[in-house]
């Protein structure tokens, strides 16, 4: 594949590099791929997060990266019904091209689709693109996506897509049942109360008994993917200044803590070595004194004999 | 559709052993940016890793302010560092990322002052007057040399007048310390300059106590004559 493109194009290396990666550590959450014919087209599906009206859902979408790439962000197009995001339409993201100024060249399209994925049960709040429908609706449309995979594009791209479709059957689990789906929209219920808009808690699972040990761990495995990649690029926004700023404060507390035990020192001895300065004189005076005093009785003593 | 299956099985073959070696080989010292082994590397002070090229590209085409492509920190150009490794400097101008732009050299590095040399012999000589810690000083060594001197030559000709030799210490401690604390400071930057300030600490506190017990030793002295002269 790699003798078919310009290598000497920097977005066609970073690409391909990010292809590598791809198939090296493929992931149960996502899968993507580019076109053969055309490696800035891609064709990707992400499943529906955990504990949420997605869950069991298969989303299929397409990613077009531009020329200047990774300095210019990529946009994304969702083409499976969601009810979050409008089909065929490019959605409007702080990781998309509707917002090039939030662009990090770091980012790639493996932490874009881990973060569409933290953004699936977020408020769309009017936001360009999205939709907001029920959670039933949206428990209907995750149902029908795993069904059959969209129809778009050209035969190469739509083997693409059913290639996809059929890895992401055999990796992601099926929809949870009614009775699982009532105890997970409650869990959204109180995650709205809370204001929290991360991704749910382990300890927030649903306890059904139809739920195996290999279902357990694979979400716990899953869950510990979403919770480490977002937090991750969270946490290096965050902490680094925060860290910065303490070396700042610490680095400026050593300059200011350096003189101040030799001033310490150098008081001291300059106090010690006038407390000796001032007992010497004192007693250099006393002496002075007795010594004019023994001088003076002599005198009266000579004039009192003559 | 089977020689389309084998394509891609043949494609995605050799991949996982090809890229998880080079990923685990050289992942710590890939470009932020690019994803490859970086060419020309410079390091932020926020520690993250860059061709010089691409960071460049980013800073000087493409972002809309002086951030890091990772973090969002500041970046000021003249404060990246170059990492030179082994290998040739220069490579020929046909296997440039990128060529159609102009890239300048990237920044030098920021080289500290030399490390102070080793104490010179000269400090032997001083060993028995007990100043040998200050050895390592020469400018300071030098100074007490000449106080000594003329302390001794006033001290030798009449008793009387030690308070002279007194001054001349004092003078001395003046001196050393003077010259002393900036050099320490101007010469070393980070650790180096605890490590220096703790040392320069210590000698001046045996400094001081030597002059102090020189002190001491003179008023009594002092005290002795006025006491059995007068």
């Amino acid at each position: 594949m790699a003798d078919k493109y310009n290598l000497k194009n920097p977005a066609v290396k970073r690409i391909l590099q990010e292809v590598k990666e791809m198939q090296s550590n493929p992931s149960d959450d996502f899968m993507s791929l580019p076109l053969e014919e055309n490696i800035f087209e891609w064709q990707f599906a992400i499943r529906g997060p955990r504990d949420t009206e997605f869950e069991g859902g298969i989303y299929h979408g397409r990613i077009q990266l531009p020329s200047e790439y990774p300095f210019k962000p990529p946009s994304f197009m969702l083409l499976t019904p969601n009810g979050r995001f409008e089909t065929q339409t490019k959605i409007c993201l702080s990781i998309s091209n509707h917002h090039p100024e939030h662009w990090q060249p770091s980012w790639s399209v493996r932490t874009a689709l881990v973060a569409l994925i933290a953004f699936m049960p977020t408020n769309p709040n009017g936001a360009l693109g999205s939709l907001d429908y029920k959670k039933e609706e949206r428990h209907t449309l995750a149902i029908k996506s795993r069904e059959a995979p969209p129809k778009f594009g050209t035969p190469e791209r739509q083997k693409l897509i059913d290639e996809i479709h059929e890895y992401m059957l055999s990796k992601a689990p099926p929809v949870p049942q009614p009775s699982a789906t009532e105890a997970s929209e409650e869990n959204p219920r109180n995650e709205e109360a809370e204001t929290q808009v991360n991704s749910p808690n382990p300890e927030s699972l649903p306890a059904g008994e139809g739920i195996t040990d290999q279902e357990v761990d694979g979400i716990v495995e899953e869950q510990e993917v979403i919770l480490a990649n977002p937090a991750g690029v969270e946490v290096s926004r965050e902490v680094q200044p925060s860290v910065s700023r303490n070396e700042v404060l610490q680095k400026s507390d050593t300059r200011a803590q350096n003189p101040k035990p030799e001033t310490r020192v150098q008081k001291h001895d300059d106090r010690l070595f006038t407390l000796a300065a001032i007992g010497l004189t004192i007693a250099i005076v006393v002496l002075l004194l007795k010594k004019f005093l023994k001088s003076t009785q002599h005198g009266a003593l000579f004039s009192d004999g003559s | 559709m089977t020689s389309g299956f084998g394509e891609s099985t043949r494609a995605s073959a050799p991949s996982p052993s090809c890229s998880g070696n080079s990923s685990n080989d050289a992942g710590d010292f890939e470009c932020n940016i690019c994803f490859d082994l970086a060419q020309d590397p410079v390091i932020t002070l926020c520690g993250h890793l860059f061709c010089w090229p691409c960071l460049y590209r980013w800073l000087h085409h493409h972002s809309h302010s002086q951030e890091c492509p990772v973090c969002k920190a500041l970046v000021q150009e003249e404060k990246l560092v170059p990492l030179y490794g082994r290998g040739k400097t220069q490579t020929d101008p046909r296997t440039k990322s990128y060529p159609g732009m102009e890239i300048p050299h990237r920044p030098s590095g920021q080289r500290p002052q030399t490390a102070p040399p080793p104490p010179p012999p000269e400090a032997n000589p001083f060993g028995s007057y007990g100043f040998g810690l200050m050895g390592g000083f020469i400018p300071m060594a030098t100074a007490r040399f000449g106080n000594f001197t003329l302390s001794t030559a006033f001290g030798g000709f009449i008793p009387s007048l030690l308070n002279i030799h007194f001054h001349g210490f004092q003078d001395a401690t003046v001196y050393g310390t003077t010259s002393g604390y900036p050099f320490g400071f101007n010469g070393f930057h980070g650790g180096n300059t605890r490590g220096f300030t703790q040392a320069t600490g210590q000698v001046q506190r045996q400094e001081d106590n030597v002059l102090k017990n020189l002190l001491m030793l003179i008023g009594f002295l002092v005290l002795l004559t006025v006491i059995f002269v007068w």
